[in-house]
């Protein structure tokens, strides 16, 4: 809410805004994700406020079998080479009861197939696959229908073989000391 | 002797002087990867401003008060405040929002909650705003001076959005 004066009145305007990316057609896009690379990117699922028009929230784009009903907002993320990803909203700055979908995507980043989901109870959800080389949609969405809010999600990408140890190291200097 | 501890203490001063430089370089690199944008096609924004309400009488109206205010935004492409609205008397303002109420009170006038224009996929994520406001004895009521109006006064302004605003604002 923005507060201003001018001849001695009072007016009150209220803005708000969205990244205009982020609906399944139109992709937030990581890039390239590269083993070692770790990408993170704050955002949120909420509607459009009263009033307000639709282009200012997101809405539920995804629908069907391991979707939930919530507003999804859609990430791609190219992989070059077989890697281990892992994708997590589980941090403070995530505010609602969120989930995580990672999706396989042809070239021309239409559905190709569901590769997993997050399974989880807190607010935070996490997703840790084996991926080969191809291109990715995460979607993170609310878990119940209503459910949103404000959001971080982090995604890494290590070698197949050393990502339980390269996955510790690399939260660890991303948070500093151990969170709870 | 003088002038060997003089080649010496040049030769380590620049020793000193490359691995300063070394060290910024590093540093200037790692700030770099921080710094990166994370999402490459985050630098589009879609905007709206609503006026929600007013407040108080005109200051030089010393009885009744017919607070106007017309109000408008734009794209923001050079990062300055820009005048949107004609301020002279009796012009007709194009896609202006007008909010008017009567009062005798400083208290605030009804809600409107009404949309001043969406821009869809800005690239600097800056808003333009620019409001104009006076006291309204007859005439048109939303047209500066066709009348016997007073004390027109004005705020422009720009609003950058992302810079102080770290999440999206939509609710």
């Amino acid at each position: 809410m923005y507060h201003s004066q001018i001849n001695n009145t009072r007016h009150e305007l209220d803005f708000s805004w969205r990244y205009a990316n982020g609906d399944r057609e139109s992709p937030l896009n990581f890039g390239l994700l590269r083993t070692g690379d770790v990408r993170d990117h704050t955002n949120m699922n909420k509607s459009s406020p009263e009033g307000a028009d639709a282009s200012l929230g997101y809405q539920n784009s995804w629908s069907g079998d391991n979707f939930g009903e919530a507003n999804d907002v859609t990430y791609q993320v190219r992989i070059d080479i077989d890697s281990e990803i892992s994708l997590s909203t589980d941090n403070p700055s995530t505010d609602f009861s969120s989930q995580i979908h990672l999706i396989n995507l042809d070239r021309n980043g239409k559905f190709m197939g569901y590769v997993k989901g997050s399974d989880s109870s807190g607010k935070g959800a996490l997703v840790k696959a084996n991926v080969r080389k191809g291109h990715y949609a995460i979607v993170v969405e609310g878990r119940s229908k209503g459910d949103m809010g404000d959001f971080k999600l982090i995604v890494i990408a290590v070698p197949v073989n050393d990502a339980t140890a390269i996955f510790a190291q690399i939260l660890k200097s991303y948070y500093g000391e151990k969170r709870k | 002797m003088n002038l060997l501890n003089v080649i010496k203490n040049f030769k380590m001063k620049n020793q000193r002087r490359k691995k300063t430089v070394l060290g910024i370089l590093f540093l200037v690199i790692g700030m770099c990867g921080v710094l990166a944008a994370q999402v490459l096609n985050e630098k589009y924004y879609n905007m709206e401003a609503r006026f929600v309400r007013a407040a108080g009488m005109i200051s030089l109206e010393k009885g009744n008060s017919e607070p106007t205010y017309i109000a408008t935004i734009a794209n923001n492409t050079d990062l300055m405040p820009t005048r949107l609205l004609n301020a002279h008397a009796n012009a007709r303002q194009k896609e202006a929002v007008c909010y008017t109420f009567d009062t005798s009170t400083d208290d605030w006038g009804p809600i409107v909650n009404q949309s001043l224009g969406v821009i869809s996929r800005s690239t600097t994520g800056s808003v333009d705003y620019d409001i104009l406001s006076w006291e309204d004895d007859g005439g048109k009521r939303c047209v500066w001076n066709e009348g016997i109006d007073d004390n027109a006064n004005r705020e422009f302004g720009s609003l950058h959005l992302p810079i102080y605003l770290t999440v999206p604002r939509a609710g």
